[in-house]
Formats: C-alpha cells, sequence, structure tokens
C-alpha cells in the first residue's frame, strides 16, 4: 500500500497543492491504479528491448517570425503582466 | 427548411454552389438549431459572435466562381483543445480560464484557409482525460440520444454536435479512444488517424507519444474527405508522416474472438458485433479469426504510458505563462496553488501516477516495461496485418452509460477504453462507424483497425460497410 508520506512526496513533486481529503481519496485510488497496471511486469518478463530508432526531423535554424509578431500576444497570455515583462514572485532575497 | 439532419459535406457542398442556399442560410440553421438544444446538451462552451460574418465571406467566394472547394462555406465545430487564432481556449480547464490563442493550429489554420465557417468549440474532458466529459471545468455533455447519459468522451461535445445536428463535421482528438467512443455512444462516424498522420502543432498536448487529431462526421465519406485536407507533413511537428498508397485488398477481416470473452461485455455489443460479421461476410469479406497474445495488456500499458507523458506535459501550466492563477506565498506556493486549486481531480490523479512511474526506482518495472510491451502489441498487429486488410472489433464495451455512473471509480471509468486503447499504442488508424441501436434506442458503433500509414483501407471498408 503506498503511503500517505508518498502521496505527499509525489504531490510535492508534481507541484500540487492537496486537501487532505483528496490526499486520502489519491491515496486509495493511486494505490488500485497501480496495482492494475502492475501487470505489464509479467508480460514484459519475456519482451526484447523496443527497438527505437529515431530519426532527427530538423528545421533550419532561421528567425522565421516579424521581431515582435507574437510579442503582444504571448504577454497578454499570462495571468500577470508588467510592461514588456511577465511579472513572477521574486526567486533572490 | 434546411434539411439538416440528411446533409453531408458533399450535398451542402452541391446546394451551395447551385445556389439552393446560402453559406448564410445555412450558417442560421445551424445557430438556430444550436439555440434550440445546446442549454440542454452543453455540447458547445462557445458558440463565436461572427458566424454569419464567416459564411458571408464565404459567400462572396462562392459567388466569385469558387466551385470545387468542398469546404467553403461548411459549418463545423472545434475541441476547445485546438487553437484558433485570437479565440479562447481553454481545454475545459479553470487553469486557462481566460487564454485567448495566439496563434491557429495547422489544421484549423488549414480549414479557416479553405473558408469554413466555425460555429464554436466543444466541451470535452479537462485536457482531454477521461471518456464522459464528466471531468470538464464547465458541466458534463449530455447524449443527444438519452440525456441522462454520458455522450463519451474526452470529444463528448465534437462527438454531440454532429449527432445533434449542431454542426456538419467537427474536430476532435484521441489518446485512448477520445474520438472513436464518444463517436460510437453519440451515433457519428469518428476516426483516429495513423499516429503522425496530421499535425498536432496547435493542439494541446496531452500523451505525445499517443494524441492524434481526426474528424466527426456524419458519414465514412466526409471523415475520409477532411482526413485529406487535414492530413500532411508539417515542420512544426517533427512526427507527421505521408500516408501511404493503398495496397490490393486481401478482402479478409480479423476478428479477435478472445477479446469478445472481456468481463463486462454487455451482451447487446456482442450481438451487435457478430451481426456485423455477418454483413461483412455478406459484402464477400472472408472472416478471419486471428490472435494478439499481448493485446490483455493494452490498458495496463496505456495507464502507464498515458500519466507518464501527462505528467510532464503538464508541468507547462505553472501559473506563469498562460491562463489564470492562484498566489500563494512564494513563486513555490503561486505553483502548488495555482496547480492543486485549478486542476480537476482527474489531471491531479494523471499527473500523480505518472509522477510516481518516472520516479528514479519505479522508472523500470513501470515505464520501462510498459514500453517494452507496447513493442510486444505493435508486432502483434504487424504480424495479424499480414494475413488481413483490419481487425474488426466493438468499439465500446457497451451503450453510453449513465451520468455518474462510473465518475467515482477511475479504474472502471478506465475499462471503458479497453478496445480503442490499443490502435493507439500501436500508432495504427482506428475508426468507429455507427452500426445499430440497442433495444432501448442507444447507439452502438463497430471498430475498424488498419496497417500503420494505411488509413485509406479503412475509408474503403467503412462506405462498403455503410451502404449495407
Amino acid at each position: 500500500m503506498i503511503s500517505k508520506e508518498e502521496v505527499e512526496k509525489l504531490a510535492e513533486l508534481a507541484r500540487l497543492a492537496l486537501t487532505e481529503e483528496e490526499k486520502a481519496k489519491f491515496q486509495s485510488e493511486i494505490d488500485a491504479i497501480l496495482g492494475f497496471v502492475g501487470k505489464v511486469k509479467e508480460a514484459a518478463e519475456a519482451a526484447p528491448r523496443p527497438q527505437y530508432a529515431p530519426t532527427n526531423v530538423l528545421r533550419e535554424d532561421i528567425v522565421v517570425h516579424k521581431m515582435g509578431e507574437y510579442a503582444e500576444a504571448l504577454l497578454n497570455a499570462s495571468p500577470e503582466r508588467e510592461g514588456d515583462f511577465v511579472k513572477v514572485k521574486r526567486i533572490l532575497e | 427548411m434546411i434539411d439538416l439532419k440528411n446533409l453531408t459535406i458533399v450535398s451542402a457542398h452541391k446546394a451551395l454552389v447551385e445556389g439552393k442556399f446560402s453559406a448564410r442560410e445555412l450558417a442560421e440553421a445551424y445557430l438556430e438549431n444550436i439555440k434550440k438544444k445546446n442549454k440542454e446538451l452543453n455540447a458547445y462552451l462557445e458558440v463565436f459572435d461572427d458566424v454569419l460574418e464567416q459564411a458571408d465571406k464565404a459567400d462572396a467566394r462562392i459567388k466569385a466562381g469558387e466551385k470545387d472547394n468542398l469546404f467553403l462555406g461548411i459549418p463545423i465545430a472545434i475541441k476547445d483543445n485546438i487553437l484558433i487564432e485570437g479565440r479562447r481556449a481553454g481545454a475545459a480547464s479553470k487553469i486557462l480560464e481566460g487564454y485567448v490563442a495566439p496563434w491557429s493550429a495547422t489544421v484549423t489554420k488549414k480549414l479557416i484557409e479553405k473558408g469554413v465557417v466555425i460555429l464554436g468549440r466543444t466541451n470535452m474532458d479537462e485536457f482531454a482525460m477521461g471518456g464522459s466529459t464528466e471531468n470538464s471545468a464547465y458541466g458534463v455533455v449530455k447524449n443527444p440520444y438519452d440525456i441522462s447519459r454520458v455522450a463519451g468522451g474526452s470529444s463528448g461535445g465534437s462527438a454531440a454536435v454532429i449527432s445533434a445536428d449542431m454542426a456538419l463535421f467537427a474536430l476532435g482528438s484521441d489518446t485512448g479512444g477520445s474520438i472513436r467512443e464518444p463517436a460510437a455512444f453519440c451515433g457519428v462516424v469518428g476516426m483516429k488517424p495513423s499516429y503522425g498522420a496530421v499535425s498536432r502543432h496547435g493542439l494541446i498536448a496531452m500523451a505525445s507519444s499517443l494524441d492524434q487529431i481526426g474528424p466527426f462526421a456524419k458519414t465514412v465519406e466526409d471523415a475520409e474527405i477532411i482526413l485529406k485536407e487535414i492530413a500532411g507533413m508539417d515542420i512544426y511537428d517533427a512526427t507527421t508522416i505521408k500516408l501511404l498508397a493503398p495496397k490490393k485488398p486481401k478482402k479478409k477481416i480479423g476478428t479477435v474472438p478472445a477479446l469478445l470473452e472481456t468481463e463486462g461485455l454487455d451482451p447487446e455489443v456482442k450481438q451487435n458485433f457478430n451481426e456485423t460479421v455477418e454483413k461483412f461476410k455478406k459484402a464477400g469479406y472472408e472472416i478471419v479469426s486471428i490472435e494478439l497474445p499481448h493485446i490483455a495488456y493494452s490498458l495496463p500499458v496505456y495507464y502507464i504510458i498515458c500519466p507518464a507523458e501527462v505528467s510532464s506535459n503538464m508541468a507547462r501550466f505553472d501559473g506563469m505563462r498562460y491562463g489564470s492563477k492562484i498566489n500563494g506565498t512564494n513563486l513555490l506556493g503561486d505553483y502548488m496553488n495555482t496547480r492543486g486549486q485549478l486542476l480537476g481531480a482527474e489531471v491531479k490523479r494523471r499527473i500523480m501516477i505518472g509522477t510516481y512511474v518516472l520516479s528514479s526506482g519505479y522508472y523500470d518495472s513501470y515505464y520501462g516495461k510498459a514500453g517494452m510491451v507496447r513493442e510486444l502489441i505493435k508486432k502483434d498487429f504487424e504480424k495479424a496485418f499480414e494475413k488481413v486488410d483490419a481487425v474488426l472489433t466493438p468499439t465500446t464495451p457497451s451503450p453510453a452509460f449513465k451520468i455518474g455512473e462510473k465518475s467515482n471509480n477511475p479504474l472502471e471509468m478506465y475499462l471503458a477504453d479497453i478496445f480503442t486503447v490499443t490502435a493507439n499504442l500501436a500508432g495504427i488508424p482506428a475508426i468507429s462507424i455507427p452500426s445499430g441501436l440497442t433495444k432501448a434506442g442507444l447507439p452502438l458503433g463497430i471498430q475498424l483497425m488498419g496497417p500503420y500509414g494505411e488509413d485509406g483501407v479503412l475509408f474503403e471498408i467503412g462506405k462498403e460497410f455503410a451502404k449495407k
């Protein structure tokens, strides 16, 4: 059984502030889901390592947009802006 | 009055070109229907206020002599996770409240250039996670056949608007069945193309090795027309491929007897499937029993890979770059509160599971193993397609379920994806086609899966089936 501490650790890693109620609910649900998906282990016994053949699909490294073409739209997409900056909390004291 | 019920892309185009009705009149007919039905069905999150202006532009182009463009003036709907420049996009999540798309997805750009009339954006499960739209932050979509039942999901809105004649066709996205399952529940055609057939540039990503955009339509022929238009290589999506030319058909369809022994398979679904098999026999197809030895592991594999990719794709929603934000006492608090309070339960659940299976110590036993079994499933299909043109299954184990029936049990909800997730894992194309009604009058669908890159096979077989 996944512990409450493990649930809290996962939530912290995932940057999720959870209520006590959510933690308790997720604890039992995650446990059930992990039990279910754990079945892959039996099938994987006989499986070869996947043979991925990745190919790089690259486009030319050139500027295709006009200067500032999307700047306003992207700045406006942020929850808080100040002038031409996205506003976030200070991280250096 | 325009007969919306029997309208297809081809017949609407013909009427527009012959001047039987204008694009404006067609758009008005759909708007009228939306006004009547959307309040109850909750299929559209937003109906755009410039629909008639879009239609007028299409009329001007038709008048100017543009006669061969099938899409000109056709009223459509777009799922809320596909960007349209200058319009709200939210993936039905509170975390994207206020977000306006700075640019259009490749698929919307293509269709806008063709002169479609976009009626609005459709409701869905939050960030496409779910099979019933009960995870939408804006309420569930109701099934047009029975409003006490779900329309399916995650693209439930796109399926319902076609079923209720609130658009002529729609786009959705399918990660584990999110086009095919709602299509089956609402009695329309829904197709998940081969992985890479359609550019995802501008689709809000859920699980990137599984996501694909595809069409909802009333007929197989319409779905084919739409795919032809939206498919193709795109410099902005490195996974895009060119579809293969059709091979000489073997006239053989595979069925998987073991799958029909699935626990919880509705007897009416089984009966409908057997009737479908008979129809294919009458249409001159040989039915071949095939084995897909690893298919039983599809759901476990899917519910490892999907949440793993979800957990990394969702990291971008941090309260800084898009949409909304809930303040904390410091930057970390901003992240924690924004994500903790503005994301819904299923999204958080998948992020947590994804974080777990990707964490050091568990990576090999979950994500690593899932990747290996995924390869085996892919190989199973490759072997099957040496013998048959397509594999036939029911689309879903049951018809549309009651609203609330599964919403308290995530695992039970996941089981509804049993027939659909395999195509996403294997990257192969799959289509759901209406195959009749239950005694209670609920739609059922059958699913055809084809070889990777050979999406055309499904349309050929599907059209023959629809004729019967």
